[in-house]
């Protein structure tokens, strides 16, 4: 009979807790009753126990049936634009790294071709993976909560006026938006994954030999860089979203919020970051006469970075704002 | 099994899923309980699985079309479901729907037959 508790048991584990006791209590005389109509020993025997069992099916599919709902990773509703979505940033990452490598085998020729291809595939395929699993989660993250991505009707029951409008250029996604933003963003994570140490101050001195100082300490900003990484990757799922739904519902718009909230938090965990800046760089303007030499320059850099870190507020902020009250006063 | 008959199988479910209900809402003017609706079907040649009878049961119970009551009287518990008010007039109004759909889809079969 032990066979029999597991049974119901592995049926009732996932139902909700209300409903729990009154179906086991259910299903246990019904597994009685069919005990006693077709066992044929008395008392019934292990093997009157499993044909039983087997007779009401697999425990999975049974709690499926009371359940009444599948329960999805990802539904069907949202499965389409899953696979769209994971095919542009695909292409997009496989695009940014090719070109990635590319420029870094003129810089710096690697050593031998197998290395080369190790690079390229073992970068290549961590870098799907990384995105495979953000779009994944975001998608999950989407199904669990039930948002509408595409959808217009709430249910069955709507009317001539909840048609949508014609498109309402406020409203529409212009395609070359999320593709130059998309575009951006693949140049940054090149730059920022290969040639972080270009971007410098570059000025010729008394002697006529060019001085290339870097913005970033290179070390500190390898620590730090994965952060920026994961931004850029944010920022590209938000711009593929885009490019497939091309227009502000409200279920983009809750997205298009989430992902600025994470990505804000990222971009100030960056900047903020321990030994992000070169010291050189200070030295140079001080050297330079640009600022009074009794001044710090880090209090003077702290203040310019606190002062980024209010204008891209200001831009998420903004962003978010205007696509939310546009795609609520776009359902109402 | 071959394909054709996989396909007919799925077919013929999924016509049976939509009358189940029908067959089993004409069977609970009475209180019964799940075990014996089952036995009753079958008798009838309308066989509904258990693992198909019982949560449907319940969902017609959430949707307001049988009440249902525990009987602890005798050793072993049973609930017992019957028609509510609801369950009676919806049950009344789909033995007029059935009735249409069986005469129309009998009549596009004869007539199809006819015309060969």
């Amino acid at each position: 009979m032990e066979m029999v508790e597991r049974y119901i048991y592995a049926v009732t584990k996932k139902l909700p807790e209300r409903q729990r006791s009154d179906i086991e209590q259910e299903l246990r005389s019904l597994i009685e009753d069919m005990l006693s109509a077709q066992a044929k020993n008395d008392p019934p025997t292990a093997e009157d126990v499993e044909a039983v069992l087997r007779e009401l099916g697999d425990p999975a599919q049974l709690a499926d049936r009371y359940r009444a709902k599948q329960s999805y990773l990802i539904g069907p509703e949202n499965y389409d634009t899953y696979i769209l979505v994971l095919k542009i940033v695909f292409a997009a990452v496989a695009f940014g790294i090719t070109l990635a490598m590319t420029i870094s085998y003129f810089v710096e020729p690697p050593k031998s071709i197998m290395d080369l291809f190790v690079d390229y595939f073992g970068g290549i395929f961590g870098a799907l993976l990384q995105v495979f699993a953000w779009v994944t989660v975001i998608f999950a993250i989407i199904e669990s909560r039930s948002l509408p991505l595409s959808r217009e009707f709430k249910d069955e029951q709507w009317s001539l006026a909840d048609l949508p409008e014609l498109p309402d250029r406020n409203l529409m996604i212009r395609l070359s938006e999320p593709i130059i933003s998309l575009l951006f963003a693949v140049i940054a994570l090149i730059i920022f994954n290969t040639a972080e140490h270009l971007i410098a101050i570059y000025s010729i001195s008394a002697d006529e030999t060019l001085r290339v100082i870097p913005l970033f300490n290179q070390e500190g900003f390898r620590s730090l860089l994965p952060l920026l990484n994961i931004m850029l990757a944010l920022g590209i799922v938000k711009e593929s979203l885009k490019l497939v739904i091309r227009k502000w519902t409200r279920g983009l718009a809750v997205i298009n919020l989430v992902l600025n909230v994470f990505s804000f938090g990222l971009f100030v965990l960056f900047v903020r970051g321990d030994g992000l800046w070169n010291d050189a760089f200070f030295a140079f303007w001080v050297e330079a006469g640009l600022i009074p030499a009794d001044a710090d320059p880090m209090v003077l850099w702290g203040k310019v970075i606190t002062g980024l870190i209010a204008v891209v507020a200001l831009g998420f902020l903004i962003d978010s704002a205007v696509n939310l009250y546009k795609s609520l006063r776009y359902q109402v | 099994m071959s394909e054709t008959d996989e396909l007919l199988n799925s077919i013929v479910m999924e016509m049976r899923r939509g009358v189940v209900i029908l067959g089993v809402l004409s069977r609970l003017s009475e209180s019964e309980y799940g075990y014996s609706l089952v036995q009753t079907l079958e008798k009838e040649n309308f066989p509904v699985e258990p693992g198909t009878l019982y949560p449907l049961l319940r969902r017609l119970e959430k949707q307001g079309l049988l009440d249902s009551s525990w009987d602890t009287s005798e050793n072993r518990p049973r609930k017992y479901y019957r028609l509510s008010d609801k369950g009676r007039k919806i049950y009344e109004d789909l033995i007029v729907e059935w009735q249409k759909i069986s005469g129309s889809i009998t009549a596009l079969v004869k007539s199809e037959r006819g015309m060969k």
